[in-house]
């Protein structure tokens, strides 16, 4: 008894221990945050360090256009260099966060440049994460020739923005467009390709024919179009390198359009008109065979391969106006994913998959959107008197397209906007442009 | 009648009572005799059983110099073993590695980053307490580290000077050369802990202090450089009666369990004595909490987020100073979901960015409360932000 009486205070006792420890440590304090803001993240670039006397000049250039590239996604903002408290005198120097804290700045770029004898050139940067007092990764050197310096400040600052943002790179990149010239009723065209950033821009035909909706090979050393070379509209391949074209397809009697490479880059799917109707081919780039791969008396046109080659995604006005619809890459009468009002056109899909940009005309205006490749989550990105022809960035975080402005003097010119509706801003070209299409990231 | 009934009554009664006076000490008394445990358990306080463990064998009787050295690496360096994995792997993984191998301009070596300052965060080495999260039964390890990796050839006079002497020894302005191989070789550690514990258990037993309840977190906390904000952990100072149990014996004769039970409920009542200023008082308010929240969230930019960044959901932990400051070290990604781990991880920079730079002059929190905040986790979830 007395054991039994014994053993129900030291229960009581112990009890009363634990409740009293627990009392004591509450345990971490949660919280939840679910709002916050949303803003370019301000970053410094100081003035990359000369190593040499050779490299002063391309060290200032290299730097802004690393900043360019940055502040260019309107996902960063660049703390002028005169607002900088702290100097970088050394690349190997150590960083003095507070400084860098000081004016604001999350993140820091440094870097150095070295023409070498041979003339090559070295470039070396590092990235820090000025309030974790840390650097981001690690420093990174580039090698190359001097005329390549621009690609190399792409690189860096591909290196950076995926860093921070998480997103694949895109800066060293180029674009193929068609070069406009000439009054609005009498147009001149050509192919033309420049960097991302409208930098070094190169014609590829002359103005002599017309040309129409150039794409890029997924290895960007080839670029399909339609070509106007014999009159009727041909698909045509012309190899970058060395320009030269041929025409694809084996019938001449019927006009092929809206060309688009697999993402092997061994198919070619496009638009035939035959007999009245048209519909969407397949040509074995290999055999030279060709594959029909609807037969619908509506029109099919404006195919798009999934990354993944297993899915095109097409535009087709068999409903009674412009839908998108989504089929098997080996054909098929396809499902429709547009459902809202208006005119659906020019469907892409994201290289990463999970988008689908497109153009909408509704109530008189255009849009720029995208959706889930089943249609689910349509946003419209943008809106205006003529937009048109989405191209996605490599990194499927950016889209491209045609902006028309209305009016005698009106004239197409290209335009970026995130992928989130944000930041749309005017891609420099030396002259009106439109049909625009992203190439890969360059090796 | 009624006569009748009260007998019947009362006879069942006795006769229940009877009966249990007969079987009910089956029930009452367990056939094994021994609860010593119980006593034991309660008894022994960590600081205690540090004792004695670094005396270890028979402390009270044998002389307390050899022992030390040999007993305390055995059993240490096994649970040393365990713990540091799990640490380790989060800090670093920087997984930039694919972007960075791309570029093709020829040569992309990433070059031997130096920056400089890094190198602070050694100082823990000491993952001794990293025993105390897991396992709870055998705490043995927590010598190991102590005892340097010098051998110490303690000199018995020194031992005493040493501790002062240490401390301040960094000037160095004297010559010999012995002096210097003691401080180095007897770092902070090492001689403090083991010898005051040693060496006093043998004073007056002023009360049985049982001492602090275990800093909760002992793991984590002992894994970072943090000299300064140790507030209680301060086991030396009280001379923990070296044995276990042994006070009351003498006096009472009889009953050991008994005495045992006593002690057991009286160290329950004197518990809020040991830890002086820890009791946690009343929680935070919610404007308080909100107050938090708040001052984080302006600081939360999601603007430079990767899509799928966005729709990851991310829990950080981190350690705040008693002045509302974020323990940077501290920080760490305990949970996400929504998103890769890639996403996570840029979303984590992202929050840690947020805590960082609204917490560089310290949140405002009430200070009383200070165990109420002392560990944070802090929950990201961008999905309002997507929408927008």
């Amino acid at each position: 008894m007395r054991r039994f009486l014994a053993a129900c205070a030291a229960c009581l006792a112990m009890w009363g221990g634990q409740d009293a420890a627990l009392a004591q440590s509450p345990g971490p304090l949660r919280i939840e945050i679910t709002d916050g803001v949303i803003e370019p993240l301000p970053f410094a670039v100081p003035p990359f360090i000369a190593r040499n006397d050779a490299a002063a000049g391309l060290a200032v250039d290299l730097t802004r256009v690393v900043a360019a590239d940055l502040a260019n996604t309107g996902l960063f903002r660049e703390i002028p260099q005169d607002a900088h408290v702290a100097r970088i005198t050394s690349f190997d120097a150590p960083v003095g966060y507070a400084d860098w804290k000081a004016i604001g700045a999350q993140a820091l770029i440094t870097g150095s440049v070295l023409v070498e004898p041979d003339g090559r050139l070295v470039v070396q940067f590092r990235l820090f994460d000025v309030f974790a007092d840390a650097p981001l990764g690690e420093g990174l050197q580039f090698v190359g020739t001097a005329e390549g310096w621009r690609r190399m400040a792409h690189k860096v600052a591909d290196a950076a923005y995926s860093r921070i943002t998480g997103e694949d790179p895109y800066f060293d990149s180029r674009v193929v467009f068609v070069a406009e010239t000439g009054p609005k009723d009498a147009r001149l065209k050509r192919l033309a390709v420049m960097d991302y950033d409208g930098a070094n821009v190169r014609y590829l035909t002359s103005s002599d024919a017309l040309v129409l909706a150039p794409r890029f090979s997924p290895d960007g050393q080839r670029i399909i179009y339609t070509g106007y070379e014999s009159g009727f509209p041909r698909v045509t391949v012309l190899n970058v390198a060395d320009l030269a074209r041929r025409t694809i397809g084996t019938d001449l009697e019927n006009m092929s359009f809206a060309p688009r490479f697999s993402p092997d880059g061994m198919r070619v799917v496009y638009s035939a008109e035959v007999a009245g109707n048209t519909d969407l081919y397949a040509l074995d780039l290999s055999t030279g065979g060709t594959t029909r791969l609807t037969s619908a008396p509506s029109i099919e046109t404006a195919p798009s391969f999934s990354p993944d080659g297993t899915r095109i995604v097409f535009e087709s006005d068999r409903s009674g106006a412009p839908q998108l619809y989504v089929m098997s890459a080996s054909g098929g009468d396809g499902q429709r994913i547009s459902f809202g009002e208006g005119r659906y056109g020019t469907p892409v899909w994201s290289p990463k998959g999970d988008y689908i940009a497109f153009t909408k005309q509704n109530a008189g205006r255009f849009h720029i959107g995208v959706m889930r490749a089943d249609g689910a989550e349509e946003r419209l990105l943008t809106g205006a008197f003529l937009d048109e022809g989405p191209t996605w960035a490599p990194n499927g975080r950016v889209v491209m397209f045609t902006r028309e402005t209305p009016g005698a003097a009106g004239a197409p010119a290209l335009y970026s906007v995130d992928i989130t509706g944000r930041n749309l801003q005017r891609a420099p070209t030396p002259a009106a442009a439109s049909d625009p299409n992203w190439g890969p990231l360059l090796p | 009648m009624e006569l009748r009934r009260a007998v019947a009554v009362s006879g069942t009664a006795h006769g229940a009572v009877v009966l249990w006076a007969l079987v009910g000490g089956w029930f009452a008394d367990p056939p094994n005799d021994d609860n010593l445990s119980v006593a034991e358990v309660s008894l022994v306080t960590p600081a205690e059983f540090d004792a004695l463990i670094s005396a270890e064998p028979a402390p009270v009787e044998t002389p307390p110099a050899p022992e030390p050295p040999e007993v305390v690496p055995d059993p240490a360096t096994p649970p040393e073993a365990e713990a540091p994995p799990p640490r380790t792997t989060q800090p670093p993984a920087p997984a930039e590695v694919a972007s960075d191998t791309s570029p093709d301009l020829s040569a992309a070596t990433p070059t031997p980053v130096a920056p400089p300052d890094d190198t602070p965060p050694e100082a823990p080495t000491a993952p001794a307490e990293a025993p105390d999260a897991a396992p709870s039964d055998t705490p043995a390890p927590r010598e190991a580290p102590r005892v340097a990796s010098q051998p110490a050839p303690a000199p018995p006079p020194a031992t005493e000077a040493a501790p002062q002497v240490q401390a301040p020894a960094a000037p160095s302005p004297v010559d010999d050369p012995v002096l210097e191989a003691d401080i180095a070789a007897a770092p902070e550690e090492a001689a403090p802990v083991i010898v005051t514990e040693a060496d006093r258990p043998a004073a007056a037993p002023e009360r049985s202090a049982r001492p602090q309840r275990r800093p909760q977190r002992v793991a984590a906390a002992v894994s970072r450089p943090d000299p300064e904000p140790d507030p209680e952990p301060a086991p030396p100072p009280d001379p923990a009666p070296a044995e276990p149990s042994p006070a009351p014996e003498p006096e009472v004769p009889s009953d050991p369990l008994a005495d045992a039970i006593a002690g057991a409920v009286a160290d329950a009542i004197a518990q809020p004595d040991p830890a002086p200023a820890s009791p946690a008082g009343p929680p935070l308010t919610q404007g308080e909490r909100d107050g938090l929240r708040i001052a984080v969230q302006n600081c939360w930019n999601v603007g430079a987020m990767s899509t799928e960044a966005l729709r990851t959901r991310v829990t950080i932990y981190m350690e705040m100073t008693r002045e509302g400051l974020p323990r940077s070290d501290t920080l760490r990604l305990i949970g996400f979901d929504g998103g890769s781990e890639a996403a996570a991880q840029q979303a984590y920079e992202f929050g840690r960015r947020a805590i960082l730079q609204c917490g560089r002059t310290g949140f405002d929190l009430p200070p009383e409360k200070y165990d109420h905040w002392r560990e944070i986790e802090m929950t990201f979830d961008p999905s309002q932000m997507r929408a927008r």
